[in-house]
């Protein structure tokens, strides 16, 4: 099977990251088995590019980290999609569509 | 779950201890023991639950400028392998060494399954003559007989060849020998892993075959005891004699399959000179053990100190360099016929058995070479 590219979907795990937050807070693992869920197996995304992405876009302000204790009892980091956040993720839809629209053209 | 938590540390063993560095680390350990988690509630073993972590962990590349290393730290914690890599080793990676191990383990299958065969083949004559003497004067005595001698060679033929596809097989991977590698501290680990597991296996089944092996008189002896009839003393006893003896060192070549692969790979890192543990048969067995190299420490040392790791690889280099076209000629001079005996080994201890039963009509005990022939071979090993 046909693999993925890291190299194309780089610019876009903050994308696909914040697609789940704005459905509701949640931690590293379950995005990531979410990830791997909703594309079908076909995605999945490593741990540290994970964590790479989490850092990148607090740092960034589009999203706050705070810890709770998880239905099971433990204690995890769960991520919090913010206003900024929300409005970084419209642009970048947008931002997809035109470059999607682009690369098509050229795809025979 | 402990191997993981070791994996990690290992790798974060050289990085500064920041809150960053801490935080980032408690986040990765915390996704890959969900991971884990749910792996084994899937029904995954514990070593391919670790086997998948670890290969979808990624690299620490891409989050180190989070992590405040600057360029100089970086290369430190690479330090171990960049030299490695001056010391143009070649480079065997996770997959890599994960096909090796699980294409080893099916030549280690093949070759005892040949060898057995081997040995099973007598049984097709030893049955054969039993029917035959049980219908005296008859068509189906004749019949009997034939399909014996033909059992006999076609399951010689089968186990020919399939220790000639087990050695054939192996060839694609004799640069592992002939060359100097090495692996990094994700694959160490992994393997390290895999030997763990195989181990407790390894024992049980070596056991077996011995067992079966040291046993392999008795059902003749009791048969011999209990009954007159001579079909059974003399066709059914002797058949599983050898039905045994089969089973038994098919057992014991295959035990320690997973785990000798495994040290091989285990000993890549601290090998000096190619060739040095060499077990099998090329010609670069001779710098055995006479290269004065030091294998203490850097091999297993798996946190990779800078230090350590940083200027021993380039004076072993230059000690290879300088020592290896001297003891090669030497040793070539001093051991010429070992040598030619190590480089043909199986195919010489298939022609002492063939010779042995078809010239001298030795199959009774002709199949004794088969024990004997590894403990000899680790002998000769010793010698080189």
């Amino acid at each position: 099977m046909q693999e993925i590219s890291s190299d194309v979907i780089r610019g876009y795990n903050d994308t696909i990251i914040l697609y789940f937050l704005r459905q509701g807070d949640s931690y590293g693992y379950e995005i990531s088995k979410n990830i791997k869920t909703v594309s079908d197996g076909k995605y999945l995304i490593k741990e540290t590019t994970l964590y790479s992405a989490f850092n990148r876009l607090e740092k960034n302000g589009y999203i706050t980290s705070f810890s709770r204790d998880a239905d099971n009892g433990k204690r995890r980091t769960y991520y919090r999609i913010t206003d900024s956040g929300q409005e970084y993720y419209r642009e970048k839809c947008e931002e997809w569509f035109l470059t999607k629209d682009v690369i098509d053209r050229f795809i025979s | 779950m402990e191997t993981i938590r070791e994996y990690l540390n290992n790798i974060f063993a050289n990085l500064p201890a920041t809150d960053d560095v801490f935080r980032a680390k408690q986040e990765l350990l915390a996704m890959m023991e969900d991971k884990y988690n749910e792996l084994i509630a899937e029904g995954k073993t514990e070593n391919e639950a670790v086997g998948t972590i670890i290969s979808e962990f990624g690299n620490l590349d891409e989050i180190s400028d989070l992590l405040g290393m600057d360029k100089s730290q970086e290369n430190g914690t690479d330090a171990g392998a960049d030299s490695f890599d001056a010391g143009s080793r070649r480079f065997v990676s996770l997959e890599e060494a994960r096909d090796y191990i699980s294409n080893s383990v099916f030549c280690k299958y093949v070759l005892g399954l040949g060898v057995a065969f081997c040995i099973i083949s007598v049984v097709g004559p030893i049955m054969g003559s039993g029917i035959e003497d049980l219908f005296a004067v008859n068509v189906i005595s004749r019949v009997a007989t034939a399909i014996g001698v033909i059992f006999l060679f076609v399951s010689i033929a089968l186990g020919v060849g399939l220790i000639i596809i087990s050695s054939a097989r192996n060839k694609e991977w004799k640069f592992l020998k002939n060359e100097l590698c090495y692996i990094d501290e994700e694959t160490e680990i992994f393997v390290r892993n895999e030997a763990e597991t195989a181990s407790v296996s390894k024992g049980m089944v070596l056991a077996t075959g011995i067992v079966l092996c040291s046993l392999s008189f008795l059902p003749t002896a009791v048969i011999g005891i209990i009954f007159e009839n001579y079909f059974l003393t003399e066709a059914i006893g002797p058949s599983l004699l050898f039905i045994m003896v089969g089973l038994g060192v098919l057992l014991i070549i295959v035990s320690s399959a997973r785990t000798s692969a495994c040290k091989l790979l285990l000993k890549l890192n601290s090998v000096k000179v190619a060739g040095q543990f060499d077990e099998d048969d090329d010609d670069e067995d001779n710098f055995h053990g006479t290269v004065n190299s030091d294998t203490t420490g850097r091999a297993y040392n798996i946190t990779g100190s800078i230090a350590g790791a940083a200027d021993d690889p380039c004076i072993s280099k230059v000690k290879a360099k300088e020592l290896r076209p001297v003891y090669n000629d030497d040793l070539r001079e001093v051991n010429p016929l070992i040598e030619t005996v190590l480089g043909n080994y199986w195919t010489i201890v298939l022609i002492v058995f063939f010779v042995g039963g078809f010239v001298f009509g030795a199959w009774g005990w002709i199949w004794i070479i088969w024990l004997i022939a590894p403990i000899v071979r680790s002998y000769l090993n010793k010698l080189v």
